[in-house]
């Protein structure tokens, strides 16, 4: 285990509800545990994104009330210069693995600095072998992917971010 | 395959309606997700004898020999949860356990007692017989569509599987002795899938995952939890009301499995 990975387990850790991680391997051995105060937040009312506040830009007005599962901490962490008035979030909408390709040896479905249309394949999130197509919906160009292949995502979990056309 | 035997015999108001055939394709689940994007209804179903690649979980391969085992699709376009959506392919694989059995009974065939393998692989004597594969295309939390795929191995032989599946997978006639039509086990699984869809829809689907766990004998198993950033031992312990594998770990904990899979320890994949 390296840094990377150590790494990559906090992330993980923070953007899921877990509230303690504890993992041992060989002579290593590593504790995570999230600050209880930022934890017992209610849910919904944990502000992710630490932009300035702008029209609503992330949810199109039919969608569901935005449920947000991460704790406060994550919020800096987040890249919030990314997301401005033309930039969009899509989050996935379950719990589950995320692919960016239909199989390991194929081509991924978009890349960073690609034009998509509305309706066009983005990813795959697979949960109990239901392997779930997101699909654009909105038209532009990919300008982040917020996760790597083959690793958990949660619900509501920003996924990419698309620069609107 | 006979598909105006299907056509004649299919006694059903909406599952198969429309039914596309061809010889051979690419796979029945890419098939209906194509008819899906063009449109094509909710009870839509894709039949054919060949897949060139058939697949599984990840786009493992799917092995069948041409024109002896049921590949089949159908086209669902539930107006459900995405959450919900994963009790319609648990109840898929107790549908078809429930049609395989009636459909031998009425034949006075006898036959052992089919399993589930969670999440939805049917296993005969302890070997994979069938499985399912569910695929759907979601926007912004919607359903578009969702496409259920399943493979049986009918009237194929073991003798022919690839090496690798040898000592995993059987045919309905290797236990059998005899072949099935396969146009005659798909009309009953049709007419009970159409029976029981409508009853699901109609109660949110309750009772899905008590009826999956009676046909289930993996509790108490010791497993491999294999995650995407960790992996360690278990017991199955139970299936949650939502259709999640929970585990017991080795300190005694109860745990939920959402995202990964599990293998039988010191065995190969048993959901593969």
């Amino acid at each position: 285990m390296d840094l990377k990975d150590i790494r990559q387990i906090i992330k993980i850790v923070e953007s899921s509800n877990i509230s303690e991680f504890e993992l041992e391997e060989g002579d290593t051995k590593v504790k995570i545990s999230k600050n209880s105060t930022a934890n017992n937040a209610p849910v919904g009312d944990v502000q992710v994104i630490a932009a300035p506040v702008s029209p609503p830009v992330v949810h199109p007005p039919a969608s569901p009330p935005v449920v947000v599962n991460a704790p406060a901490a994550v919020a800096e962490d987040e890249p919030a210069s990314a997301v401005r008035d033309n930039v969009v979030e899509v989050r996935s909408p379950m719990v589950g693995t995320f692919y960016r390709a239909p199989s390991p040896d194929a081509d991924p479905y978009v890349e960073i600095g690609q034009s998509v249309s509305v309706g066009q394949t983005l990813c795959i999130v697979e949960a109990m072998k239901l392997m779930n197509e997101i699909e654009a919906e909105i038209g532009g160009k990919i300008v982040e992917i917020l996760i790597e292949n083959a690793q958990p995502v949660e619900y509501n979990q920003p996924l990419f971010l698309i620069e609107k056309s | 395959m006979d598909i105006k035997k299907i056509r004649s015999k299919l006694k059903t108001s909406l599952f198969g309606t429309n039914i596309y055939y061809k010889e051979s394709m690419d796979s029945t689940n890419n098939f209906a997700m194509r008819l899906a994007k063009e449109g094509a209804p909710e009870g839509t179903i894709v039949l054919t004898e060949f897949q060139a690649s058939g697949k599984g979980r990840q786009n493992r391969p799917w092995y069948s020999g041409s024109g002896q085992n049921l590949l089949m699709s159908i086209l669902l376009r539930p107006e459900l949860e995405i959450e919900m959506v994963q009790k319609i392919a648990l109840a898929t694989a107790t549908i078809l356990i429930d049609a395989l059995a009636d459909f031998y009974k009425n034949r006075k065939i006898k036959i052992s007692e089919l399993e589930v393998k969670w999440p939805n692989d049917i296993l005969l004597n302890g070997k994979k017989v069938g499985g399912i594969l569910a695929e759907s295309k979601l926007q912004n939390k919607t359903m578009e569509a969702l496409i259920i795929g399943i493979g049986l191995n009918v009237n194929s032989s073991r003798k022919e599987f690839p090496a690798e599946i040898k000592d995993s997978a059987i045919s309905l006639k290797d236990v059998l002795g005899v072949d099935t039509s396969i146009e005659d086990l798909c009309c009953s699984f049709l007419k009970r899938f159409e029976q029981n869809y409508t009853k699901y829809e109609r109660t949110n689907y309750a009772g899905v995952v008590e009826n999956w766990k009676k046909h289930c004998h993996q509790f108490g198993e010791h497993i491999i939890v294999k995650q995407p950033v960790m992996e360690e031992t278990g017991v199955f312990h139970d299936v949650s009301n939502e259709g999640y594998l929970m585990y017991k770990t080795r300190a005694g904990k109860i745990k939920k499995l959402v995202a990964g899979f599990i293998m039988r320890k010191n065995k190969n994949a048993v959901n593969d």
